[in-house]
């Protein structure tokens, strides 16, 4: 525990508001997430497990003097004694048993008793006899004695950042009916979406709770492919989902909506130059309806194995270019190529007949061979099966009724194993 | 509306769909609906159309590929979906979706040229199957249109062939269909 004493006063919040001793705290969160503002004049940080990253306890204490001069830090293990240490210690020192009585923050008239019978310092009062510490002085400086020597423990109001984008609804009595919620939806977004709208900023999730009167909490979350801040396009979506996935159970007792995260989304001139056709709307709604994992862009990857030269990108990225492939490339790819039986004369020509699904194609005319090999770069040698053993031989045929096939050859007809033909994609 | 339909299995309808929404003029983005990742990004940006324009979505069932499709539509998007059937009131809906949103929607499906639940609301109908081609390297579709909205149903050929440099990847030449081909008047 780090004890924060500003003993000259305090600073100017980062803010700009001096003497909030709450923002204060806050800022210091930027050092350990557990921090409690210690009035009137001080601040407490928890820095367990924190410390190595600004190069230990030294590094961290050093960190903090740079940023705050005229600071007096006290280290200890626990709160108290790391108050009295900030305090009433010299810098470095870790033992509170030389430290004076004020120190435990006793209150001035129990220090003033314990000095007329000679008790000065903080070892003095830990070898006096406990139980009639506390028949003469009251239960005070033994609580405080072992809270400062981690006995008994010590309680902190550790804070934390208020959300900057919330907006909440309490109710006297609870509500239920699907309209009600609709209605406060409708409240909440409009109220929101003013806030975000005075602050340039459009949100990119959001989350409705819905806090029920049996401590259950449903919520509905909501993703958005660009910054939005449209009150009607989000109410439109909340209550979308509301019916399906909100039971409001005996009742709903508060609402609270949140702009989890929002981007800057600057103001727009409307009517001043020609609207530019805007998308983001249905590509909200269906990114809400489906969820991300089923919404997708495609950009390109640098392999030429067929199946791997597409890769999905969330449809939050920008689109990725694209370039003509300089040959021809079947509209239909299977999932998995599907392995068929050919007839074809060795060692290079296209088959003359295949039987895919039991069904037999015979072949009017191909074009081929493609030959397609692995990337070798990427792969651990194997001396049992060299690399030309896996290479694809691709050949666009046509059987007689007119579909074109993408069919390949993998291996070599007289390779370690046998070649296989297997059946990838369709032209037409 | 559109709606493409193929007779058996392969991607004729697929194709045929990829170039015109190629040849569109209209760029808006492309919702790409199906049930299975099927349509292969390389192959359409051999015919002409962009990947980059496209968003795929995929489905669990045809109520959920029409309700996307739908939304698509609703915003001024383009949109394709891959279904399997698609009732009256599915077609009405989505008609009417792709003329308030001045949206272009393709359905593909496979299907014979007739079922019972053809109805009129999409503008065009056509069934696209493999037609033999008379040389290698091409690949020939016969488009057969099966309804249109104030027009003549006939059969045409499409032949997308391999051109010779790199910029135009792709032609497409209509043939005069053959005798076996003949043009089949069908009330819609």
């Amino acid at each position: 525990m780090l004890s924060l004493w500003f003993s000259q006063g305090l600073p100017p919040a980062p803010n700009g508001v001096p003497g909030d001793l709450e923002a204060l705290a806050l800022w210091c969160q930027q050092f350990s997430p557990l921090t409690a503002a210690d009035p009137p004049d001080g601040v407490m940080i928890d820095i367990t497990g924190c410390a190595h990253l600004f190069g230990g306890e030294a590094g961290l204490m050093a960190a903090i003097e740079r940023r705050l001069p005229g600071i007096r830090l006290g280290l200890a293990n626990t709160g108290q004694a790391a108050w009295g240490l900030a305090r009433y210690g010299e810098a470095g020192c870790e033992d509170i048993a030389s430290l004076p009585l004020a120190a435990l923050n006793l209150s001035p008239r129990i220090i003033k008793k314990l000095r007329q019978v000679g008790v000065r310092r903080i070892g003095d009062l830990m070898r006096l006899p406990r139980a009639e510490l506390t028949a003469g002085y009251g239960p005070e400086p033994l609580q405080k004695l072992d809270r400062a020597l981690g006995q008994s423990p010590e309680i902190l109001k550790f804070i934390s950042a208020p959300p900057e984008w919330r907006e909440a609804e309490h109710y006297a009595e609870p509500i239920f009916a699907p309209i009600q919620l609709q209605a406060a939806i409708h409240r909440l977004t409009a109220k929101l979406c003013v806030r975000l709208a005075d602050a340039q900023a459009g949100a990119t999730a959001m989350a409705a709770r819905f806090y029920r009167i049996d401590s259950e909490r449903p919520e509905i979350l909501l993703a958005f492919a660009t910054p939005c801040r449209d009150e009607f396009q989000i109410a439109k979506l909340l209550i979308e989902k509301l019916a399906g996935n909100i039971d409001p159970g005996f009742g709903v007792e508060a609402i609270t909506l949140e702009a989890c995260t929002t981007e800057k989304l600057p103001p727009v001139q409307h009517g001043m130059a020609p609207a530019v056709p805007d998308y983001a709307q249905p590509i909200n709604t269906l990114l809400n309806r489906l969820g991300s994992a089923r919404l997708w862009r495609v950009a390109p990857h640098e392999t030429h194995i067929p199946e791997y030269t597409a890769r999905r990108i969330p449809i939050t990225m920008p689109p990725v270019p694209w370039v003509k492939p300089l040959y021809p490339r079947p509209v239909r790819l299977l999932p998995r190529p599907d392995a068929i039986t050919a007839i074809a004369p060795v060692p290079d020509d296209p088959p003359v007949s295949f039987t895919w699904r039991r069904k037999t194609h015979k072949i009017a005319h191909a074009t081929g061979p493609e030959r397609i090999a692995r990337d070798w770069w990427c792969h651990e040698h194997d001396n049992a099966r060299p690399e030309i053993e896996k290479i694809r031989d691709y050949y666009a045929v046509e059987d007689t009724e007119g579909t074109r096939f993408w069919l390949f050859r993998a291996g070599l007809h007289d390779g370690a194993l046998p070649a296989h033909w297997y059946l990838h994609g369709f032209f037409g | 509306m559109h709606e493409f339909r193929a007779p058996t299995d392969g991607a004729g309808h697929i194709a045929f769909a990829v170039m015109l929404l190629a040849e569109l003029p209209i760029k808006a983005p492309i919702l790409w609906v199906s049930p299975q990742p099927s349509a292969y990004p390389p192959g359409l940006a051999w015919l002409g159309l962009d990947p980059a324009r496209c968003l795929f979505a995929q489905v669990k069932d045809d109520a959920e590929s029409l309700g996307a499709l739908e939304v698509a539509l609703r915003g001024g998007m383009a949109g394709v979906a891959e279904c399997t059937a698609v009732s009256r009131l599915a077609a009405r809906r989505l008609a009417l979706a792709a003329r308030n949103g001045n949206g272009v929607g393709f359905v593909l499906r496979y299907a014979p040229a007739f079922t019972q639940a053809d109805s009129t609301a999409f503008a065009t109908r056509w069934t696209i199957s493999p037609a033999r081609s008379e040389i290698s390297g091409t690949l020939r579709l016969q488009a057969e249109l099966l309804y249109a909205k104030g027009s003549q149903p006939g059969v045409f050929m499409v032949e997308i062939r391999e051109a010779e440099h790199a910029a135009t990847p792709y032609a497409v030449a209509l043939v005069q269909p053959g005798i076996a081909a003949r043009p089949q008047r069908r009330t819609g």
